[in-house]
């Protein structure tokens, strides 16, 4: 090592030399250590072999640096100086304490300065999950690696990076799985069969057709009775003609049946009609019944783009048919639709029924498309040896039966004079071969069904039924079913009383006929939404679509209200997912209920399944359910039922496999045609080299390799396994390569060299997206173009706009403001009943998105201190008690001029931080602001200094308790510069609410409640009366910030630790932005720019 | 046939096919291994807790030392192993200064700070010096067990094991995927075993081809870097070649059906316990380690103080929680002993007499790094039980207490870390 650092050192100067500071302690520290240490530890007297009267003061070794260590040790411990020997005072012993631990922290970071030296790295574990995202399309939970990072060190720091023999049995593992599941997505047939047909061709001609005969038919008749009424108007056939009439009074056609009565009037064989009677059914009662809707079809617009089922006239629409080609094999087959529903149409007609010709419907599907935005619906078919081959579509229920169709037709016509308004509209009609590509399936289930077996039965059964038989006992004293003893009995008795109403209650109530409501600890607590082979409950079965589902992304949707009083922080539902059993519950999302029971809302929400991840998700109301027990305790002794209801589902849903043009994870197949006609082992290895290519992100892997790889893919073909399983083992192998894995930067000169392009590609993306370069970056860094400032500078703006930069956002947020803790321990929501988990999920996201907001948006760094604007959704625009935002999107809201919030010191997450999830820890919150935002970070806490005994059995304020802090100069050297910031923030709760008083109790003692004072003084600083003064105050100075989030972009975006190098990029860095006000995105570019972001 | 040593293994191997081993001492084995001298393996376990101990109710008194010594308070739940365990008061790491890290540097003993150049550095820990030379005739050479966030349990980064070059070793964070690993079936036929065996080669061969392509051109450190796949390569190597030995001799058979899924706490510690007993008794492995959880232990309690607060114990609450935890820990860990006493080897003793148990933190308690919790149980390193030993000075370096236990477990090495020599004190 020492050798790397004298022959960097041409380099060294060539940035600017002398940036080095020097862990040294200044002369006038050595008055102290004759005063208090040199009697015992002198030349003469060594005692504990310690020499401390030519101790140097300048700590450039691990040896003077650990002898110094073991000095700060001694009096930390209080061991040194002994008790009976001379003691410095409490002030001057801190300082010297403090002197001396900042020292050594300067003299640690010196000594252990990498010297601007990248140790390579490898994917760490977020980064391999994109990559393998970006590669392969599909999304694997790689929980099995093990985490990153450590030692304080970020999570792209080369040189925290491990490998070890399971972690690489792990990636072989995970990149089997990431291939298996790539092939289940993406496999094609080998021959494609399809049709398409658009709808119109066949519906429109038709019709069109068919109307001109009814012009036709209708003006033949209007002839031939202008022709007999000219006849019958004769005078001479007045008489016959009154007869005629006075037959049938008031029918006018009844003239044209007797015509041949009425002389000279012409037969309507001249007209072409057989008959009278002919003519009559031809040319009115069609033109009455049939041509209206006919001409109605034909003038509207979408007749000409796509073709409306109609009813019962078949010389309408009132089914679409279609055929499967006879050359097509027997097989199964997919259809699939283009189909609309009409806006003036009552939902009960949006079904659309589908099935063989002179059969019986095989399915029936919702249509939920508008004409504005038709939907896609597939249904499998199955073509067998000598069947059907002919299929139709028509609206659900017009074809019941004929009489019911034309009597529904009947009833519009009288009502309209046309026909049932058109309800369903086809775009067109495709069948293909769907052999290996998965089909995409949608079921909706109305909940109540499952709901009232499921609450019904375990009322009739267990709490009606067995009070009932529970009294029977307790008269007769006759064992009954299910109670065996009079102890059981009583048990029975009282649970009905307890739950019995409860049950009650939601049955009676007419909402549970058309949907379920969500309740509290018991009767109905959460709707599930199931996918094959998953049932929701054990109470009913499903008939489920299909047995299985294959991995991919799939649709769930729910359609929910809220109840009518409800009150707002209860109006959230809670998507969890669940393994196993039924309390297994992890939380995916909430989401803000902003539909009542009248106008529910749809909410959906796109998952991600992989083969072994769960097939059930499950709604609930958000809450904590802990306090289930102690709610519905409440509720029924006040009230004698459980708390009421605050949410109701109508119905749910599932869609899915979505298909990669409605899928978020586009990528393409792995497996690429044989277009150049090549052997089938010379296709393989163009799949393999293909592949390799791309998963070592435009790096050539080399003949020798490949060679290995396909005979991996021999052994298995020989072994007999098909084409593309063979192809499995080797590109599985590819994805736990070196090639793959690390991100090698070769440089074996001494000194430093610019990167290439591809390189500088690769760096900066893994930067800003956590994933590999995209297409546009590879073609840039090809053409030799990247490394223009111009281009980078464009390139970066461009990738921070795109979504994938919201990884770099969570990925390096989380690490430098050190969000970790706010998992590290459970709230106390009974303390803090709001502060659930997806409240905290929220404030969580709070900090990510005003991040991305203010980086994009380009704002100054400086909001993050102080903001007059919060990003919040409806969820934490609730907690924080601002009025009217709603909804589950982030978004910029204006703060009212007094609001303590915006700006990172006023975010639940940052102050829940500094808790312990009950009380708040203004230490935990003063050494916070001390790192990130004053850029001070006080130095570690120190092993061994003797604990302070405490007063017990009192109870003390916040500040009284921690006043200890202040009495040992081991303490106060960190401490008098931490707590008094800490207690800054006092108007905050541990869970980050407005407060201005705190109550603390303590059992078996008593109560105490004491007015908050966040009144204070920085240490050597300036005094604040509240915390608006401390915000300003720290507002005012946003260097230190600035200079602490450029040593973190450094450390992230270069994947070593910020050492003394990198001053005059930091300062740089800061000095560019401060050009822009502070613009964020300005650190960014300004490091991305830099010669040390581009060398290696 | 000369039979020069008779063991199970060797057992194993002559039949062939598979043995449930509980089953042994039931078929007479006792009798015909005592026509023999036997010499059963030696086994060491370390077990690590994280953030310390109450030190007020865990330590027996500094003045109330020998075998007669009065059990305090922490430790009561292990009365009826006492005369089977010795408590060493006096051992630390003199370079640790790192108050939440309970397990990094436990085992190592090393300078954080040693090597100029870099923030962080380890050495190798007792167990894989243990595991270099006890391992070799097992599947595994050792197991290492973990728990989910370790770092909120006050183990520290990385892990408690580390290999030769200080590069951490990863472990088993979840019972039921260690169960599978030591005990599950391989329904595989043989030949076909045989074959993927061929097939893990080329697959080795193929990556090795692609680092080889990496590492032309690199700079030393990297090199450096590389050789951790490199030797992650050649360890799967070592264990290719074992399986290959052990491809007609089938896993051994778990004595207990696979752990429920989602065990926290309390009955994770103990589920992972029963799995250690397992693994010694099939002799799967004679070397183990386990980052044991402290704040899903607190949880499983229905503890609401968070672990880190507990640690920071004061009189009340937290004192209170932090003792339940001492109670739970000496609970779970008197179970382990006993198991160990109950497991019979082939020659009747119990493997509690071949194996060492070392138990212990980094932390002594709240801040405290000196005067490190140390409680070493078994007979499998020959050390006098029963004993509460103050070792005199204040700073008798940790690393010779495993020196000592190395030795003691026939892993002749010179030195350990920072170690200076055995503990005399120690030896029966």
């Amino acid at each position: 090592m020492p050798l790397r650092r004298l022959t960097l050192l041409p380099f060294l100067a060539s940035l600017a030399l002398g940036a080095t500071p020097e862990a040294r302690i200044d002369e006038k520290h050595r008055a102290f250590l004759k005063e208090y240490c040199v009697e015992c530890h002198n030349a003469d007297k060594q005692k504990g072999k310690l020499r401390l009267d030519d101790i140097p003061f300048t700590l450039d070794t691990v040896q003077w640096a650990d002898r110094w260590q073991k000095i700060l040790n001694q009096v930390n411990s209080g061991e040194m100086p002994p008790e009976e020997a001379k003691q410095p005072d409490k002030t001057a012993k801190a300082d010297f304490l403090e002197m001396l631990s900042d020292t050594l922290v300067t003299a640690r970071k010196t000594i252990g300065d990498s010297r601007g030296l990248i140790t390579m790295r490898r994917l760490n574990r977020r980064e391999y999950k994109n990559t393998l995202r970006d590669l392969l399309g599909v999304d694997l939970p790689v929980n099995e690696l093990p985490a990153d990072g450590g030692a304080g060190a970020f999570d792209t720091v080369g040189s925290s990076l491990f490998m070890s023999s399971d972690q690489f049995e792990r990636y072989l593992a995970l990149g089997r799985q990431a291939i298996d599941e790539h092939f289940i997505r993406f496999s094609q047939p080998t021959k494609t069969l399809k049709i398409h047909l658009e709808a119109e061709d066949y519906a429109t001609p038709r019709i069109t057709k068919f109307y001109a005969e009814r012009v036709d038919c209708h003006d033949r008749y209007v002839a031939w009775t202008t022709a007999v009424d000219a006849a019958a108007a004769k005078p001479e056939n007045a008489a016959i003609v009154a007869a005629i009439q006075a037959e049938k009074k008031g029918n006018a056609t009844h003239r044209y049946y007797q015509w041949k009565r009425i002389p000279g009037a012409p037969s309507p064989e001249k007209f072409g009609f057989i008959d009278e009677i002919h003519a009559d059914q031809q040319g009115r009662r069609n033109w009455v019944l049939s041509a209206p809707q006919q001409r109605a079809y034909l003038d509207h617009p979408a007749s000409k783009t796509g073709s409306f089922l109609t009813y019962s006239d078949v010389f309408a629409n009132p089914y679409q048919p279609f055929n499967v080609p006879s050359n097509w094999p027997a097989g199964k087959y997919t259809v699939r639709i283009r189909i609309a529903a009409t806006a003036n149409t009552p939902k009960a007609r949006h079904f659309v029924e589908f099935g063989p010709m002179q059969g019986a419907p095989a399915s029936t599907h919702e249509v939920t498309g508008s004409m504005e935005q038709p939907q896609l619906l597939e249904f499998p078919v199955e073509i067998v040896k000598g069947g059907s081959r002919g299929f139709f579509l028509r609206e659900r229920g017009s074809f019941d039966s004929n009489e019911r169709a034309l009597e529904i037709f009947g009833e519009a016509h009288r009502r309209n004079g046309v026909g049932p308004e058109f309800a369903l509209w086809i775009d067109w009609i495709e069948v293909f071969n769907s052999d290996g590509t998965p089909t995409t399936f949608k079921e909706r289930r109305e909940v109540e069904l499952h709901a009232n077996r499921m609450v019904g039965g375990t009322y009739d059964g267990y709490y009606k039924g067995g009070n009932e038989a529970a009294k029977a006992f307790l008269a007769t004293g006759k064992p009954q079913k299910g109670i065996p003893d009079a102890q059981e009995a009583k048990f029975r008795v009282k649970v009905f009383g307890q739950h019995g109403p409860s049950f009650e209650r939601y049955l009676n109530d007419p909402l549970t006929k058309t949907g379920a409501y969500l309740t509290i600890q018991t009767v109905h607590t959460e709707e599930v939404i199931t996918l094959p082979p998953y049932q929701p409950s054990g109470w009913l079965k499903t008939k489920h679509e299909v047995e299985s589902v294959t991995p991919g992304e799939y649709m769930l949707r729910f359609r929910i209200g809220a109840v009518k009083d409800a009150p707002k922080e209860r109006r959230f539902v809670e998507l969890g997912s669940r393994k196993s059993g039924d309390k297994d519950f992890t939380l995916l999302q909430a989401f803000q209920v902003s539909g009542t029971t009248d106008e529910p809302q749809t909410i959906e929400v796109s998952v991600n399944l992989t083969t072994d991840s769960p097939r059930t998700f499950v709604l609930r109301e958000k809450r904590d359910v802990k306090l289930d027990q102690a709610l519905y305790d409440a509720a029924q002794k006040a009230t004698g039922v459980g708390p009421p209801s605050a949410l109701w589902i109508d119905w749910v849903e599932w869609e899915g496999p979505l298909k990669a043009q409605k899928s978020k994870t586009l990528s393409t197949s792995v497996l690429t045609a044989n277009t150049q006609g090549l052997t089938e082992r010379d296709h393989a290895r163009e799949i393999i080299a293909k592949f390799a290519l791309r998963a070592f992100r435009d790096k050539n892997p080399g003949a020798p390799y490949l060679d290995k790889l396909v005979a991996l893919y021999d052994a298995r073909r020989k072994a007999g396994v098909t084409f593309e399983s063979a192809l499995k083992d080797p590109l599985s192998v590819i994805l736990a390569s070196p090639g793959f894995l690390y991100l090698a930067e070769p440089n074996e000169e001494k000194t430093v060299r610019p990167l290439n392009d591809n390189e500088l590609a690769v760096r900066l993306s893994y930067f800003l997206w956590s994933a590999p370069p995209d297409d546009t970056l590879l073609a840039l860094a090809r053409a030799g173009d990247l490394k223009k400032p111009a281009v980078l500078a464009r390139e970066v703006d461009r990738m921070l706009a795109s979504p994938k930069a919201d990884e770099f956002v969570r990925g390096f947020v989380y690490q430098w403001l050190g969000l970790a803790r706010l998992d590290f321990f459970q709230f106390d929501t009974k303390q803090h009943r709001d502060f659930d988990d997806s409240t905290k999920g929220a404030a969580r996201q709070e900090v990510y998105e005003t991040f991305a907001h203010l980086l994009r948006q380009k704002e100054s760094l400086n909001k993050l201190i102080k903001n007059d604007q919060v990003y919040v959704n409806g969820l934490l625009a609730n907690y924080y008690g601002l009025e009217g935002i709603s909804g589950d999107g982030f978004r910029k809201v204006d703060l009212p001029k007094d609001s303590p919030r915006g700006g990172l010191l006023g975010m639940a997450a940052i102050l829940a931080m500094g808790s312990n999830g009950r009380d708040t820890s203004p230490v935990e919150r003063g050494a916070w602001i001390l790192r990130k935002i004053m850029h001070e970070p006080p130095p570690p806490a120190p092993p061994n200094v003797p604990q302070l005994n405490r007063l017990e059995n009192k109870i003390l304020s916040t500040r009284e308790r921690l006043a200890a802090h202040q009495e040992q100069p081991q303490c106060a050297q960190c401490h008098r510069k931490i707590d008094p910031i800490g207690f800054g923030f006092e108007n905050f709760n541990a869970a980050g609410k407005w407060r201005t008083s705190e109550t603390y109790e303590k059992k078996g003692v008593g109560t105490k409640t004491w007015p908050i004072d966040p009144a204070g003084t920085f240490y050597k600083g300036s005094s604040f009366k509240d915390y608006f003064e401390l915000r300003d105050q720290l507002a005012s100075k946003p260097e230190k910030f600035a200079r602490g989030f450029s040593e973190a972009l450094v450390e992230y975006g270069m994947g070593r630790p910020f050492g003394f190098l990198d001053e005059p990029l930091a300062a740089e860095m800061i000095a560019q932005a401060r050009a822009q006000d502070y613009q964020m995105a300005a650190f960014i570019r300004a490091l991305v720019l830099s010669e040390t972001f581009q060398t290696k | 046939m000369s039979r020069p040593e008779l063991s199970r293994r060797h057992f194993l191997r002559a039949a062939g096919t598979l043995i449930a081993l509980p089953a042994l001492t039931s078929m007479g084995f006792k009798a015909f291994a005592a026509e023999k001298a036997v010499t059963q393996p030696k086994r060491m376990v370390f077990l690590g807790f994280g953030y310390g101990v109450t030190n007020e109710t865990w330590f027996p008194k500094v003045t109330d030392t020998g075998a007669s010594y009065a059990l305090p308070e922490g430790l009561a739940p292990l009365a009826e192993h006492k005369k089977d365990f010795t408590v060493v008061q006096g051992l630390s790491n003199k370079f640790s200064d790192e108050a939440h890290w309970g397990s990094t540097f436990w085992l190592t003993g090393a300078n954080r700070y040693s090597e100029p150049g870099q923030s962080f550095h380890n050495g190798i820990s007792a167990d894989q010096v243990a595991a270099a030379k006890l391992g070799m005739d097992t599947r595994y050479g050792s197991i290492r067990l973990d728990c989910a966030n370790a770092v909120d349990s006050g183990h520290g980064p990385g892990s408690m094991a580390w290999d030769a070059r200080g590069k951490p070793m990863a472990g088993h964070e979840n019972p039921v995927a260690a169960y599978h690993r030591l005990f599950s079936d391989e329904t595989m036929p043989l030949a076909q075993r045989q074959a993927l065996l061929a097939q893990q080669r080329s697959v080795l061969d193929a990556v090795l081809e692609d680092a080889a392509r990496v590492r032309r051109g690199l700079s030393r450190s990297d090199v450096d870097k590389l050789d951790e796949y490199f030797q992650s390569v050649r360890d799967i190597e070592l264990r290719l070649s074992k399986d290959e030995q052990w491809l007609d001799r089938p896993k051994a058979r778990a004595p207990f059906p696979e752990p429920k899924p989602g065990l926290a706490g309390k009955d994770e510690i103990k589920v992972m316990y029963d799995l250690i007993v397992a693994a010694l008794q099939t002799d799967s492995t004679r070397v183990l380690t386990y980052r044991q959880p402290v704040s899903a232990l607190l949880a499983s309690l229905n503890i609401k103080v968070a672990s880190h607060d507990m640690s920071h114990y004061s009189p009340g609450e937290r004192m209170e929680a932090a003792q339940k935890r001492d109670l739970e820990q000496s609970r779970l860990l008197a179970g382990l002993f006993t198991k160990l006493k109950a497991t019979k080897e082939a020659d009747g003793s119990s493997l509690f007499d071949h194996t060492t148990v070392a138990y212990g933190s980094n932390i002594r308690t709240i801040h405290y790094l000196d005067n490190c919790p140390t409680l070493i149980a078994g007979g499998g390193s020959g050390i006098r039980l029963g004993q509460h030993v103050v070792l005199q000075g204040k700073s008798t370096p940790l690393c010779n207490l495993w020196l000592t236990l190395l030795q003691g477990s026939g892993a002749n090495v010179a030195s350990h870390g920072d170690s200076n020599g055995i503990i005399k004190e120690l030896k029966a």
